[in-house]
């Protein structure tokens, strides 16, 4: 299936950045080959006065990677990122090369834009970009660092209320949380499309059958759902009261077993999970769905 | 008098109820190595052969969550150990069946609720290490909730402060952490840290 969207104006603001969204089914798309070309063109990339922490040759290697394995994107161990590496997969599968450039633009001069905003963050914040460590594979990924960062301080919930300012480990706090309007927002911002959007951070979402209105869904465009952690991947044996959300996935499928269990893949940190759940179980983790419907290119 | 003597005997026993044994983990690693040693090297052997990792999902230490773990897949299936199924997924899988269905009763024995292999970097290179989670009576407290002793087998010697506090080797000023804890040293290469949560 290919997709098509033209994101608006922003190309024209600044021509350095490929703001079209087109999604690639294969590794050997001209995406991909235009995005790796386009890395391996940078030659002179000097070490940045405002990302201090992030060496470019890693810099560019990380954008590789991203490039071929958009699904090893990974939001690091303990983190609250788990919303900004949710959205990646749209970049990275649907425009890798807009993605690369407006990594390397940030790079190079501290701000950058991406769909209908410019991101320029803090100086406190980009000193620690490179710094993040104990969390995994991120711990080698300053882009993704870099990336999580200027998301996290760009774009503000009612949760960042309890902590606005950045401090060294609050990558971990509320600092860097998402609510599901403030989701729901940084798609709409970020890749110009329509983001369908059902469910709250304290009700489920009203829709019927769950199953049935996923599948539908997962033909119009891409799914997150926003998730009860805590029941997804079990942490603790205590049974707690109030059950709240706290983790973004993507989507990928969803089918029903002969035993009426759901068979649910989804993608979240840096790796592809099937699991099967019940459908009680199911409907109770869930309370949000956010499609992203790419807006289709006008004929002319 | 009365009065007071009730209100402090109260105070005292809810401080003692949030609180626990202060060498518990030393004391546990310590009547249990041999076991313990064993299940990780058990486990690293299995893991090497074909990765997964065991979670028990309740008390009774009567159903798992097992992850079969690929490059780019992780399944996570539900079992009742006491039943075939997952026997039969284990050798659908092509798994080492009859020695993960042992590690499996060697956990229950112990009450280790999670085992996995962890990655971690240093200086952009990847390391592993096994974490094992352990559940104890003696670490569930009335006021405070369940906690959990989390081990962790790093496969060298780690450098620690002199409070026994796992340090950074790029940066000794900094303490190595777990999933957000601290860790705290059993001996050169096994840390430990008292968690809220076992994963």
């Amino acid at each position: 299936m290919i997709l098509a969207a033209i994101c608006e104006k922003s190309a024209a603001e600044n021509p350095i950045v490929d703001t079209s969204f087109k999604r690639i089914d294969s590794a050997s798309d001209n995406s991909i080959i235009e995005t790796l070309e386009y890395i391996q063109s940078i030659k002179d990339l000097e070490q940045s006065e405002y990302w201090p922490n992030v060496k470019p040759d890693l810099l560019l290697q990380n954008l590789k990677t991203f490039t071929i394995e958009p699904f090893s994107f990974y939001e690091g161990k303990t983190t609250n990122f788990c919303a900004y590496s949710a959205l990646t997969y749209i970049p990275l599968k649907y425009n890798p090369l807009g993605f690369a450039q407006f990594m390397v633009e940030l790079y190079r001069t501290g701000k950058s834009r991406m769909g209908k905003d410019v991101l320029q963050p803090g100086k406190a914040v980009r000193e620690e970009a490179g710094l993040l460590k104990y969390k995994g594979a991120l711990d080698i990924n300053p882009a993704g660092q870099m990336w999580f960062l200027t998301l996290a301080d760009h774009y503000k919930g009612y949760l960042n209320r309890f902590n606005l300012h950045f401090d060294k480990g609050d990558e971990n706090t509320f600092w860097a949380s998402t609510n599901f309007a403030k989701f729901n927002r940084m798609l709409r911002r970020l890749f110009n499309a329509n983001v369908i959007a059902h469910g709250a951070d304290l009700s489920r979402p009203h829709v019927g059958d769950l199953y049935d209105y996923l599948q539908s869904r997962l033909k119009r465009g891409e799914v997150f759902l926003y998730v009860n952690n805590k029941k997804l991947y079990r942490k603790t044996h205590s049974k707690k009261i109030f059950h709240t959300p706290t983790h973004y996935v993507l989507l990928i499928s969803i089918s029903r077993l002969s035993n009426g269990d759901i068979e649910l893949a989804y993608w979240d940190y840096g790796l592809k999970t099937l699991q099967q759940l019940s459908p009680g179980f199911f409907k109770n983790i869930v309370f949000g769905i956010s499609t992203w419907v790419p807006k289709k290119v006008k004929k002319s | 008098m009365k009065l007071q003597l009730i209100i402090l005997s109260t105070v005292v026993l809810a401080l003692l109820s949030c609180s626990y044994p202060r060498n518990f983990t030393r004391d546990f690693y310590r009547e249990n190595e041999s076991k313990l040693e064993a299940l990780k090297n058990d486990f690293k052997n299995l893991y090497h052969q074909k990765p997964f990792a065991v979670l028990f999902e309740e008390k009774k230490f009567n159903h798992v969550n097992f992850e079969f773990i690929t490059d780019t897949l992780k399944r996570i299936y539900h079992f009742n150990i006491n039943e075939n199924s997952l026997k039969d997924s284990l050798d659908l899988y092509q798994y080492n069946t009859s020695a993960i269905l042992k590690l499996i009763k060697e956990m229950k024995e112990i009450q280790c609720t999670w085992i996995n292999n962890i990655e971690y970097y240093v200086n952009l290179e990847r390391r592993n290490l096994v974490m094992m989670v352990v559940r104890n009576k003696a670490l569930n407290k009335a006021f405070k909730g369940e906690s959990y002793c989390t081990l962790v087998f790093f496969e060298r010697p780690q450098l620690f402060d002199g409070r026994g506090i796992f340090i950074d080797r790029a940066d000794k000023k900094r303490r190595r952490q777990l999933n957000g804890y601290v860790l705290r040293k059993v001996n050169d290469s096994v840390g430990y840290a008292i968690t809220k949560v076992y994963r």
